[in-house]
């Protein structure tokens, strides 16, 4: 491949995908006009690309398919998700709307009243310690640093 | 609102992420975390910012970051399961030709598994997915004439191979 073959050969992709200036174009016209061999390398990086996309209807086929389950994926995690913020919160409210009953109301002997708060400070020091552990995970996500 | 407009836009972009994760991860599993992850990103941003190009190209360079992430975390060498696509074959097609076309298909296919990621990567990105160099640029984050020089690389490595089976 002499020196102008090599230098035409790098624009011969450009070419093809009509990425060129129309100064490298006419250039790289001029130049197969008569040369044989990088007539035949165009036909020959033609032919890749055209066998290289023909694999495209299937893959695209498969591809939504796969999309479409990540979608419906992340569609019943958010509804999941949703689901559980409800229920959580009716929760919360029922409990703290029941010990703040039980508080008010006399009840015999005292050591229920002092068994059943420490329940509830139980259940709560739980909770917290659950929150912590979230957060911690959360701050050492292995994704934090990449860029977008 | 914005989500809603977000979703439409992932919606159309999905698929051409998930063939770029396959292309890049190999497996289906793989690609599916990387696009869940992707989705997510995507999610959480306040807005898409326009001058850094299309929502496509951003979207694809979100889905590549987050393949050479795994990548780099499970160190291991990429495999692509691209074998296991078949090709349609064109019924109304001369019998041999179609033969003959099937088994250009299949060695394309076999030997486009075995170029580096980085080659493959960019033909994906221009001969599947049909972006433009600019595009393709803005996902793989180099400059146009880079795109060309490297495609021109891939092609020619990808045709060395085929041509080794006469």
């Amino acid at each position: 491949m002499d020196d102008d073959c090599a230098s035409v050969d790098e624009l011969l992709s450009g070419y093809l995908d009509g990425e060129l200036t129309q100064k490298d174009r006419q250039r790289v016209d001029r130049h197969i006009e008569g040369c044989s061999k990088c007539t035949a390398r165009l036909r020959e990086l033609e032919s890749i690309s055209t066998s290289v996309g023909k694999l495209r209807a299937d893959m695209n086929q498969e591809d939504r398919e796969q999309w479409r389950k990540v979608m419906d994926n992340a569609l019943e995690r958010t509804a999941s998700g949703i689901g559980w913020v409800l229920v959580v919160g009716a929760v919360f409210v029922l409990v703290g709307y029941a010990g703040y009953e039980f508080l008010l109301a006399d009840v015999e002997p005292p050591l229920v009243k002092w068994a059943v708060g420490a329940l509830y400070l139980g259940l709560a020091v739980l909770l917290l310690s659950v929150l912590r552990q979230r957060l911690k995970a959360r701050k050492t996500d292995r994704y934090k640093d990449v860029e977008i | 609102m914005r989500r809603a407009h977000l979703m439409m836009q992932l919606e159309q972009v999905g698929p051409s992420g998930h063939a770029l994760a396959m292309s890049l991860l190999g497996n289906t599993d793989d690609a599916a975390d990387v696009l869940q992850d992707a989705v997510a990103t995507v999610l959480n941003v306040r807005s898409f910012d326009a001058s850094k190009g299309t929502f496509k190209a951003w979207f694809l360079a979100v889905v590549r970051n987050r393949c050479i992430d795994v990548m780099r975390q499970r160190r291991r060498r990429p495999e692509v399961d691209i074998e296991s696509v078949d090709t349609a074959a064109e019924a109304d097609d001369d019998p041999e030709a179609v033969a003959a076309s099937d088994e250009m298909a299949h060695i394309v296919k076999r030997e486009l598994a075995q170029l580096s990621p980085e080659h493959r990567e960019i033909l994906i990105l221009r001969e599947f997915l049909d972006l433009g160099y600019a595009e393709i640029g803005k996902v793989l984050d180099v400059p146009p004439g880079t795109v060309m020089s490297r495609l021109h690389r891939a092609r020619s490595a990808l045709a060395d191979r085929v041509r080794s089976y006469g």
